[in-house]
């Protein structure tokens, strides 16, 4: 083998290898990009909080009922305030994205639900039984099936389900995350900075505790 | 009709030298394409879902083939011929262009079947899986031109 073409073949190997610490680094800065980005809207009255006011973390998640991966965060953030709840307060906010089909529906029966005071359990029960409902050919059906077993005033969740109201509210959530950079679900702000999603319950669990800790 | 047989003993006669560059360009991008969704599938346990709809593609059951994400199996695709094609340009050996252009089809019925899982099974839409689509397709439809015209 000649110079030149040891040359031409690094060359190569050099290309390929560009190529994939590329694809790496623009996964990464995807990631990151907005890591640290304030808060679109700050919390409200309107907003659903779930945990003690005085806590010193205000954990706020845009979020889609529908989406996998909000269902598979569901659990965590689920421990994360029942066992520190001195520490972490959490505030849900809708982002249903256009491809799940119920997402919007689903947040509109949590909004019903939440309006006679019971938010927080159809929303358990809507990514808990995510996998469920997700291909249903009448979503309806399943959610007012869950606003029975909660035990809702049947006559005021359908009027609420519908109601221009609740619409109006999911989507103000939904366009104010948009307008702050919210491009996927879910999307997790802490004490204000959005955070890279963490990749398990500990790292989550020490992201909390750092944000307690003022920093030095 | 093609005959494969002849086709694999065929010589090409020597071709314009960017064509073979042009189809390593392609296959490049091929490459690069696949690689991302390669990183994304490691990189994240719980892959978020993204405006555009990528993650029900990405997280379908099939999105993995025998434990290998359907990405890297492209990414291996698309280096191969690009290898090919590479050493076809470095050894002045036209065989090795013509092995790369026979492998084309594979790459193209591939994206023909994870497309129309796309369209008509999951209705859901992937720009990156789109990209791959659309380089494994440049590839075949350059072999076939490549093959018509000299063989």
């Amino acid at each position: 083998m000649n110079t030149n073409r040891i040359i031409g073949w690094a060359i190569f190997v050099a290309v390929v290898g560009l190529i994939v610490w590329g694809m790496i680094a623009a996964s990464n800065k995807a990631k990151n990009e907005l890591t640290g980005a304030g808060l679109p809207d700050q919390v409200v009255a309107t907003d659903w909080v779930k945990g003690t006011s005085t806590a010193p973390v205000t954990l706020v998640e845009y979020s889609d009922f529908q989406c996998p991966a909000c269902g598979g965060y569901f659990p965590l953030v689920e421990k994360l305030v029942a066992e520190n709840p001195t520490l972490v307060r959490l505030v849900y906010r809708h982002f249903p994205l256009q491809q799940h089909v119920h997402a919007m529906l689903a947040a509109q029966a949590s909004e019903a639900a939440g309006n006679q005071g019971k938010f927080w359990e159809m929303y358990k029960k809507l990514f808990e039984t995510q996998a469920d409902w997700d291909k249903a050919a009448d979503a309806k059906a399943v959610f007012t099936g869950y606003a029975q077993e909660l035990g809702l005033d049947m006559v005021k969740f359908a009027a609420d389900i519908d109601s221009q109201v609740v619409k109006d509210k999911i989507n103000a959530q939904a366009l104010g995350g948009a307008r702050g950079g919210v491009n996927s679900t879910p999307t997790f702000y802490v004490n204000g900075k959005k955070i890279q999603n963490p990749q398990s319950y500990d790292e989550f669990k020490k992201l909390i505790e750092n944000a307690a800790t003022p920093a030095a | 009709m093609m005959n494969l047989k002849n086709l694999l003993k065929t010589q090409l006669p020597p071709l314009p030298k960017w064509v073979p560059i042009a189809l390593l360009t392609i296959a490049l991008i091929g490459f690069a394409d696949a690689t991302y969704l390669t990183v994304e599938h490691y990189m994240n346990s719980i892959p978020p879902c993204a405006i555009g709809g990528c993650e029900i593609v990405l997280t379908s059951q099939y999105s993995d083939i025998l434990g290998f994400p359907t990405s890297l199996l492209g990414a291996a695709y698309y280096l191969l011929v690009a290898v090919l094609i590479f050493l076809s340009l470095d050894s002045k050996k036209e065989k090795y262009l013509r092995y790369a252009l026979l492998l084309t089809p594979l790459g193209f019925l591939a994206s023909l079947v994870f497309v129309s899982i796309m369209i008509f099974v999951l209705q859901a839409f992937c720009l990156y899986c789109s990209v791959s689509a659309l380089t494994s397709t440049l590839l075949f439809v350059g072999a076939l031109v490549i093959f018509k015209k000299y063989t």
